[in-house]
């Protein structure tokens, strides 16, 4: 479903000088499967997903989703991605129901298929309440529900979740792990940023561990446990890095 | 197209909630004028009545040189007399605000026939000293000419020698158009400076405000193209800032229309007609929309640069600085032409084309010619925009 061929992203700051944010990685996720990218702050991650959900365009190297290619097909790869972060805000003098309509508009859905999707995405996240409340009035929580809901107002095939769970409170985010979780089992092809180790273990298949630019190891905690002989994911992920660094 | 106008939808929808927005761009510009005019008009007018009827104390030197002057002098109702030496001291000292000075043996010189000098003394510093250096100027005015009609009387001649025949100076504008001059002078700076204030609320709120509410972020995930997305947001700036012009216009034509101007009732503005023909007034349409693209577009350039929304709104509030400069010039009693040169230059060439159409005396090639230098500025803005817009480490502050 998704492959990731190569991406290449440079950016030039005028400080540092040109920063290879991500440089020169491979993987690929599969249908039904939530893959963890897992890296400290600036290893790469926000970059990457930016790309695959072709917000950023590559350096070098492309990406295929759904067998749409990121470079040359990009408004049919945005088609089939929800894309959310912890940076994806909320038009705040909006109500979440005219928020959605607005996405859905954009997603060339008609009127009826947009009002049937907001009745089904409020029953779904428990949304009826506060569906035509101003967003500016909501609760974080709340909040949170909205951007999930914008995100999958298309149904969308491919998920990119970029640290969703960043500076939510513990309801909230057992909200999103929740969802998650039903996504994977509607089938959903999921990349989970995250540099807690734990959200990480809790709920990836596979692991991608990315650590400046690059994509050092990728595989399943159960495999790496056994490889390292290590047994907690935080002490396998400083192994990975060290053994990284020293070759 | 369709995206366009869904993303133009959205931005009016989600300005129009911000009660700043309906303050700032639609009762303020409605209002500003007549009321801003309206109490000018007020407190001016009272300063002018209280001016006119308080009694002012005035110094005198010298009054026994001329017996006769002095009691012309003292019969003036609003002029208080105080006696005094010196002819600068009191005036600094606010003692007096104005001292006349009759030099030694005036009226013995006056009925020779020699010329001598009564002074006026007072400080252009104080207004109080100006009004009542006037007002005793009028009085020896009236005294002079007392003084020569009776002598001419005296020696058998007509007083109407002095003024032989009568000098009468005749407006021709036609009644209906009279107004326009007024409005010729204010309307397209108010223009200009009011749609400058529309367009900068909506350009920094709806591209640096959205960057930094991350929702820039979250619709560049949706499937359509920045040209897209640049132009709704375009749009609806452009609609703004057009909006807030008009309206601000309107409010102004009201309180001119209801006479109230800074000056109280300046006579014979009592039948002023505003009238301008569809012609010019089509025009003058014609020439807003390249402006309007062209100012549009550079606060877009300068918001969308600006990484926060405060960053924005500095860059904005220095464009209208510089803006308001060649917007003045409207205001201005020259009639510049719109000669190649000056046509050229972007606002300028704007507010004396407006200006030229609204009075109603205007060169067409000098409208055209400044049609298309506008259209020239506001594409090539129009592209620097959107080079911009799609710049990924602008959008991004990478």
């Amino acid at each position: 479903m998704i492959e990731v061929d190569g991406l290449v992203k440079v950016f030039h700051d005028r400080k540092r000088g040109e920063v290879r944010a991500v440089d020169g990685i491979y993987f690929e996720v599969n249908p039904g499967e939530i893959f963890g990218l897992l890296g400290l702050n600036g290893a790469g991650k926000t970059t990457t997903l930016r790309m695959l959900a072709t917000i950023l365009t590559p350096t070098a190297g492309t990406a295929k989703v759904d067998g749409h290619d990121i470079r040359e097909n990009p408004v049919e790869v945005r088609r089939r991605v929800g894309f959310l972060s912890g940076d994806t805000g909320l038009y705040h003098r909006l109500t979440p129901r005219e928020l959605l309509s607005y996405f859905g508009e954009l997603y060339g859905m008609d009127r009826k298929k947009i009002n049937d999707r907001i009745e089904e995405l409020s029953t779904l996240l428990d949304m009826e309440g506060f569906l035509d409340v101003k967003i500016d009035k909501l609760s974080q929580g709340m909040k949170q529900k909205t951007s999930i809901a914008r995100t999958l107002m298309h149904d969308p095939q491919v998920l990119l979740l970029d640290e969703p769970i960043k500076g939510l409170d513990v309801l909230t985010s057992l909200n999103i792990i929740e969802f998650i979780r039903n996504s994977k089992r509607m089938g959903k092809t999921i990349i989970f940023s995250t540099h807690v180790m734990r959200e990480a273990e809790r709920l990836c298949d596979r692991i991608g561990i990315i650590h400046e630019g690059r994509i050092i190891k990728v595989g399943t905690l159960e495999g790496w446990r056994q490889e390292t002989g290590l047994h907690d994911l935080e002490d396998i992920f400083v192994e990975f890095v060290k053994h990284n660094e020293t070759h | 197209m369709k995206r366009i106008r869904i993303v133009f939808k959205k931005e009016v929808r989600d300005l129009i909630r911000d009660r700043r927005t309906l303050y700032s761009l639609v009762v303020l510009p409605l209002l500003i004028y007549p009321i801003f005019i309206g109490g000018i008009q007020k407190v001016i007018s009272r300063i002018v009545m209280r001016e006119a009827t308080t009694v002012v104390d005035v110094g005198i030197v010298g009054k026994t040189h001329a017996p006769k002057l002095w009691g012309y002098l003292q019969a003036e109702p609003l002029l208080r007399w105080i006696e005094v030496e010196d002819t600068i001291a009191p005036i600094e000292d606010k003692e007096v605000e104005a001292i006349v000075k009759i030099p030694e043996g005036f009226e013995v010189q006056l009925d020779k026939g020699v010329t001598s000098e009564v002074k006026i003394f007072y400080t252009n510093t104080r207004f109080k000293s100006q009004a009542a250096a006037g007002r005793v100027k009028d009085v020896l005015d009236r005294y002079r000419k007392d003084y020569v009609n009776k002598v001419l009387q005296v020696k058998g001649v007509d007083t109407r020698v002095l003024e032989p025949f009568d000098i009468i100076k005749q407006d021709i504008t036609p009644k209906k158009r009279a107004g326009m001059f007024v409005l010729g002078m204010i309307v397209p700076y108010v223009f200009i400076i009011m749609m400058m204030v529309g367009a900068m609320h909506t350009a920094t709120d709806i591209t640096a405000g959205e960057k930094e509410r991350g929702t820039l972020e979250t619709i560049l995930t949706a499937p359509l193209t920045r040209t897209e997305l640049l132009l709704g947001k375009w749009l609806s700036v452009l609609v703004f800032a057009l909006v807030t012009g008009m309206l601000a216009v309107i409010g102004l034509v009201v309180a001119i229309k209801f006479r109230l101007t800074p000056m109280g009732n300046i006579p014979g503005t009592e039948q002023m007609g505003f009238y301008i023909s569809p012609g010019a007034a089509g025009l003058i349409l014609v020439l807003v929309v390249p402006l309007a693209t062209f100012l549009t577009s550079l606060l877009i350039t300068v918001s969308i640069i600006a990484k926060s929304y405060r960053e924005a709104q500095t860059y904005a509030s220095i464009i209208m600085m510089v803006v308001i400069f060649p917007a003045m010039v409207s205001m201005l009693p020259i009639d510049l032409a719109l000669r190649p040169k000056i046509a050229a230059i972007p606002i300028l060439n704007f507010v004396l084309a407006m200006k030229q159409l609204i009075m109603g005396e205007f060169e067409l090639h000098g409208i055209l010619m400044t049609f298309g230098f506008l259209c020239m500025w506001a594409v090539i803005m129009f592209i620097l925009a959107y080079n911009i817009f799609r710049r990924e480490e602008v959008l991004f502050r990478l």
